[in-house]
């Protein structure tokens, strides 16, 4: 067992609230195990990111490379960056963010170097207008997944692929499943708890079982969501999307797509709209590319 | 005077001593279908189990041997599939099936068939006899109006269960009425109905009173294949103002010149029916919905049921969608189904919009 962690420029926070600490992660050498990594940073415009990155712009993810990892994160303060490449299996991430402003970019197992599967993620967004994109387990083993995302802030934006870049901008404007080329995130599991505002979320899932819950307890949400390529699922499995709405005007699509015809969704609200501010839900299930609603 | 504007009759001979009952009136054109042949229906025209009795423009009643009466309106067909006539009540049978029209069924005086032993289906309901008069119509979808009568003094002439796969009414009270419109739908909640006897006698009456209808006045009503003209229309207005205010039938619903009464009283039992439905719901805050029926809807292929305070709606072609709403709330559905649409209204509609692509 060999653990590689190199610290560039680190600056650890004192009790006073500090600015621009910058930490820079890469592990890269094979066969590590078990590494361990927490991280509280205090204030603003602090960074976890690459040693490689422009000083400036700070534009590189930190590069982590191991089985069994332990990653604790907690960026509080506004206008924080995380911008990270993890690729790790049978682990335990847990990333919160307090402030506002803040910036996620992860690639999480983008090389398939390592499978994700057996890998717990939790990520809570407690502040407001932060963007948060993650491609997950592209082209690589990302099954038995579990990802937790706790949304209580307002005005985020979170888009989440567990698939390869798709053409996507909403399910009216659905390109096609060919550009999507097949990631194992077989068995995972997604739970979405948004109890913020006006926040903002798209995730697109290929994979050949997945169990989606939502619960959206905040107004004016906008969730979009596809499901993809479950042809390899047996007979009862497939994509479920469970919801549950008590906040109200909000605007979700979801569009589930296979042959398999195994699709569940399962919508429950509480809420609701007006008569001049809809609320609006579109389910698409279907094994063709091109339907909108 | 009767006309007979007569079929093309091939005359068939009675087997006199397998009759279990016989014609006992008959007005216009009415025939007994035997064993594929087609018998003109005259008065003491012996019936048998299996006759198929059909009318066009005429009426018929018949009389089974246990006295039990059967009465036909116009454009009526009724098969009976099995007489069974024994000293012993227990063992005696009779099983009626209303194919179409509209029939007035009056269980016999002499107790000489157990009513359990009586068995009265329609296209879409089933009827358990424990009462002793009732009208039964049958429109070309198979939707099936029933209406128990009253017994001479007014009061509720018995009880008749009416089933359908999904579950069955109580009729007990005089002009008390449900509709099954679908086999795999629930009777609808029994309604009474702003209606009188004399109204559907009138409808049911094979031959008209003689000695208050002139000839030509029975002439006029013969060309009009109606026993309802303006005299029996000012009857039925006096009855009708007597309760101008009920819900369950107005006189506006009455379309006086239209043959098709009982059949439009269909229709009218439905409409009132769902509006009034409507109404109460809509007055205790709970639900209207319109686009698809509680139940299995065979149209749409969702599901509705109730749920505490939620209304569910699932349909589960091949893939699966289940929709939890709240029972006070206004819901907008669109359904398309490989482009087969289907509009969905949950109380007012217009606060939630949710559109359903299965494909």
């Amino acid at each position: 067992m060999k653990r590689s962690l190199l610290l560039f420029g680190l600056l650890i926070s004192s009790s006073a609230y500090a600015v621009d600490n910058q930490i820079f992660i890469t592990q890269t050498t094979s066969g590590t195990t078990n590494t361990q990594i927490d991280i509280e940073q205090l204030g603003t415009g602090n960074i976890v990111a690459g040693n490689t990155s422009n000083t400036t712009t700070v534009d590189n993810a930190m590069i982590l490379n191991s089985t069994g990892v332990t990653f604790n994160l907690d960026q509080i303060g506004d206008n924080n960056k995380f911008l990270s490449d993890i690729n790790s299996n049978t682990s335990n991430f847990n990333f919160v963010w307090t402030g506002d402003g803040n910036q996620l970019t992860g690639q999480w197992n983008p090389s398939g170097t390592y499978s994700i599967d057996n890998t717990t993620w939790t990520n809570t967004i407690l502040g407001g207008s932060n963007t948060l994109t993650v491609n997950y387990g592209v082209g690589a083993d990302a099954g038995s997944g579990q990802v937790d995302w706790e949304i209580d802030g307002d005005n985020n934006t979170i888009t989440f692929n567990a698939a390869s870049a798709v053409t996507h901008t909403g399910v009216n404007s659905w390109n096609s499943m060919g550009s999507i080329s097949a990631a194992d995130s077989s068995n995972m599991n997604v739970d979405w708890e948004i109890d913020g505002n006006n926040n903002n979320i798209s995730a697109v899932i290929n994979s050949k079982f997945v169990v989606h819950d939502w619960e959206i307890d905040g107004n004016y949400n906008i969730v979009d969501y596809v499901g993809i390529n479950n042809s390899g699922a047996s007979t009862g499995n497939g994509h479920t999307v469970n919801l549950d709405i008590d906040g109200s005007y909000w605007d979700i699509g979801i569009y589930q797509s296979s042959t398999s015809a195994n699709d569940f969704v399962n919508f429950s609200s509480t809420g609701s709209g007006t008569s001049t501010t809809h609320a609006t839900l579109c389910i698409i299930q279907s094994g063709s590319g091109s339907t909108t609603c | 005077m009767r006309l007979f504007a007569l079929f093309s009759l091939v005359l068939a001979p009675q087997l006199v001593s397998a009759n279990i009952g016989s014609v006992t009136d008959v007005f216009g054109v009415a025939a007994v279908f035997r064993e594929a042949q087609e018998n003109e229906a005259s008065l003491d025209f012996g019936i048998e189990s299996y006759d198929d009795v059909r009318t066009a423009a005429g009426r018929i009643e018949l009389q089974f041997l246990d006295e039990s009466i059967l009465k036909l309106t116009e454009h009526s067909e009724i098969v009976i599939d099995e007489f069974v006539y024994d000293p012993d009540p227990t063992k005696s049978k009779l099983a009626l099936n209303f194919a179409s029209g509209t029939a007035r069924f009056i269980t016999g005086a002499l107790g000489t068939i157990d009513k359990d032993n009586i068995k009265i289906t329609t296209p879409t309901a089933e009827i358990a006899i424990r009462g002793t008069d009732f009208t039964a119509t049958v429109d070309e979808l198979g939707r099936t109006l029933i209406i128990l009568l009253p017994d001479e003094f007014g009061d509720a002439s018995g009880e008749i269960v009416v089933s359908s796969m999904m579950g069955d009414v109580v009729l007990n009270k005089p002009y008390q009425a449900t509709t099954v419109s679908l086999a795999e739908k629930e009777p609808s909640s029994p309604k009474i109905l702003d209606i009188t006897l004399g109204l559907i006698d009138n409808m049911l009456i094979v031959s008209p009173p003689k000695e208050e209808i002139s000839e030509e006045e029975l002439v006029q009503r013969t060309e009009s294949i109606l026993d309802f003209n303006e005299l029996d229309a000012e009857l039925l207005e006096d009855e009708l103002d007597k309760n101008e205010e009920s819900l369950e039938f107005t006189e506006l619903d009455i379309d006086l010149l239209d043959v098709d009464f009982l059949r439009d009283l269909l229709d009218v039992f439905e409409e009132i029916d769902k509006e009034t439905e409507e109404d109460v719901l809509q007055e205790e805050g709970v639900l209207a919905i319109v686009g698809t029926s509680l139940g299995f809807d065979s149209t749409t292929q969702i599901s509705t049921f109730m749920q505490g305070q939620q209304v569910v709606l699932q349909r589960q072609v091949e893939n699966t969608t289940r929709l939890e709403l709240m029972r006070n709330t206004g819901y907008t559905i669109q359904l398309d189904d490989g482009g087969q649409r289907y509009n969905i209204i949950i109380n007012t509609g217009g606060d939630v919009y949710i559109s359903i692509v299965q494909q």
